[in-house]
């Protein structure tokens, strides 16, 4: 019995230092990372969390959203293996942080402060239409960009 | 002012990456002047003075003051009086006896209420509605003022100053004006004091095209409008840029009135309580700005025949709160050496903007976009709006206190 307990508590630390090993490689990107790619890691993850928090700041949780972002595209970013991939990745978060645009000013008109202000009448006109077009237009391109970053990836 | 045109150039223009400067013509018209007003004694009485009374002496208002010579008092009796009036004597001061009593009702049909077109014409205490245009109308002269007037449902502007200077307007009224309640433009230097004044259910509080130069909006109330306080810079006018208002003490709140009436120009400034649109070396002080969908206060570009970048503008001392989006908002691109400081706040565009933060008199874009929604919706035609004609008539307001006191000069010099 006593033996039995013993073997299962050896099994979880194993397993639990596997675990612990496999983060702190992460975290010290000593799994795959040049140093060119850890700084792009850290740039894109800075820039991308920005951006996304500029966007979401009308929603009241402009630093909430930075942290959370840090966090989000940090891990992300460190599951691609070169600058390039990661690139092409950053393009495609910039891409869904652009296309949320138009959303974040709509969604701000439905809060609604006083009783004057009717929300629909604000959302949804063809104004509205173009406006969205025009940030679907830039996300894109931008997807795009991060498409032709990725392509030349697979292709080296 | 062909604001359509505008607004398409703008777009356009915006579009394809602008072809023309930034602030054209800046440094030929600024007013050496500053924006407060200098301590002034009361204006002075006139000694001796006819008195016409209507419908005592003549059945109209425009038959009084057509027999009018200078220095004459114009006293109206209760009654709705259904006419335009014109004012082409100097000196020349029409009082109604009560203030909600006394009507000038256009129809709809007729244009506009009063218009003072000489030098020292005075309007007070009376209610203009109804007219196609204004409701009362000084222009081209030096020395105006209109005290305890109400105008409402007048489609344009209720109360209206252009080409004027040495001018007031206090405690008075206006709502039901698709463009803006109150307006006092194309003036510099201005020498102009709006105090007192409410303005509520309009497209803007207070607009003001290129007017400044000791001009101060001191004491005001500006509610339920599409946008509160607005003064802007145009090129169509003389003296651009808009440039040195004082806008001190006023209680600016709930401009997010979707059903109030609007015009293009005024629901591009939508959800903000004070705007300075391209103008220069405003000061913006001690104002109350509250619940705003989009911004309290705004320092903005704005575009017409070239970007007109707002630069020198004084943000200090203002308590906003309760703006959806951010209480303090700078646009990108400005003109720089906008100061924002010691402002009671919670949010700004961009992050630190009145709290010495370094590049946040840069701007920020996201200022700029929310603004181009708005003039999305304008450009497509499709922004809410409500009927001026059918905007909510006031309750009763203040009637002048002395209906007995002698006539006199507008304003002191």
């Amino acid at each position: 019995m006593i033996d039995q307990l013993q073997n299962t508590a050896s099994r979880a630390g194993t397993r639990l230092r596997e675990a612990t090993d496999r983060i702190l490689d992460r975290l010290r990107f000593d799994h795959q990372y040049s140093r060119g790619s850890w700084a792009t890691v850290v740039v894109m993850t800075f820039l991308v969390s920005y951006y996304g928090a500029w966007v979401l700041a009308d929603l009241g949780f402009r630093w909430t959203a930075f942290v959370a972002l840090l966090g989000l595209n940090g891990y992300v970013f460190t599951r691609y293996p070169s600058s390039r991939a990661i690139l092409a990745r950053a393009c495609y978060h910039g891409a869904v942080f652009t296309l949320l645009i138009p959303f974040v000013i709509w969604v701000v008109y439905l809060q609604s402060p006083s009783g004057l202000l009717r929300p629909f009448s604000l959302i949804l006109t063809p104004g509205d239409v173009i406006f969205f077009f025009a940030f679907a237009l830039v996300a894109g391109l931008l997807a795009g960009i991060g498409r032709v970053i990725g392509r030349k990836q697979t292709k080296a | 002012m062909h604001r359509r045109t505008v607004l398409k150039a703008t777009a356009l223009s915006a579009a394809v990456g602008g072809s023309v400067g930034m602030n054209p013509g800046v440094g030929d018209n600024r007013c050496d002047c500053p924006a407060p007003q200098p301590e002034r004694e009361p204006p002075a009485v006139y000694d001796d003075y006819e008195t016409i009374t209507v419908p005592d002496d003549h059945d109209t208002i425009q038959a009084a003051v057509d027999a009018a010579e200078a220095r004459t008092l114009v006293l109206v009796k209760p009654g709705i009086y259904t006419e335009a009036v014109q004012v082409d004597t100097p000196r020349v001061t029409i009082r109604g006896l009560n203030r909600n009593t006394v009507i000038l009702d256009g129809e709809f049909e007729r244009t506009i209420g009063i218009v003072g077109l000489e030098d020292e014409v005075v309007v007070e205490n009376m209610t203009a509605r109804n007219y196609r245009e204004h409701g009362f109308f000084w222009t081209g002269m030096e020395g105006y003022r209109g005290s305890y007037l109400t105008a409402y449902n007048n489609r344009m502007y209720g109360i209206y100053a252009s080409g004027a200077v040495y001018g007031r307007f206090d405690n008075c009224y206006a709502s039901g004006s698709d463009d803006a309640g109150f307006y006092i433009g194309h003036a510099v230097p201005c020498h102009a004091i709006m105090s007192d004044c409410v303005a509520e259910y309009n497209g803007l509080g207070f607009s003001g095209t290129n007017s400044g130069g000791r001009f101060t909006i001191k004491d005001c109330v500006f509610r339920y409008n599409k946008a509160g306080i607005l003064p802007n810079t145009m090129a169509s006018v003389e003296e651009p840029p808009q440039h040195k208002m004082r806008i001190e003490n006023n209680e600016v709140y709930a401009n997010n009135n979707t059903e109030s009436p609007s015009r293009d120009y005024a629901f591009m400034a939508f959800g903000t309580g004070i705007m300075v649109a391209g103008g220069d070396e405003n000061e913006i002080l001690n104002n109350e700005v509250y619940d705003h969908v989009n911004f309290g206060i705004t320092i903005s570009l704005m575009r017409h025949r070239g970007w007109w970048l707002p630069r020198g503008n004084e943000i200090r001392n203002n308590e906003v709160r309760e703006s959806k989006r951010a209480d303090l908002a700078l646009t990108m691109p400005n003109g720089g050496g906008n100061e924002f400081a010691n402002n009671d706040h919670s949010s700004a565009r961009p992050w630190g903007l009145s709290r010495g933060i370094p590049g946040a008199g840069l701007g920020d874009p996201w200022v700029t976009t929310v603004y181009l929604n708005q003039m999305a919706q304008v450009e497509t035609d499709n922004y809410p709006e409500g009927d001026w004609r059918n905007a909510p008539h006031p309750d009763r307001k203040q009637s002048m206190p002395d209906v007995d006191a002698p006539p006199g000069e507008a304003v002191s010099r």
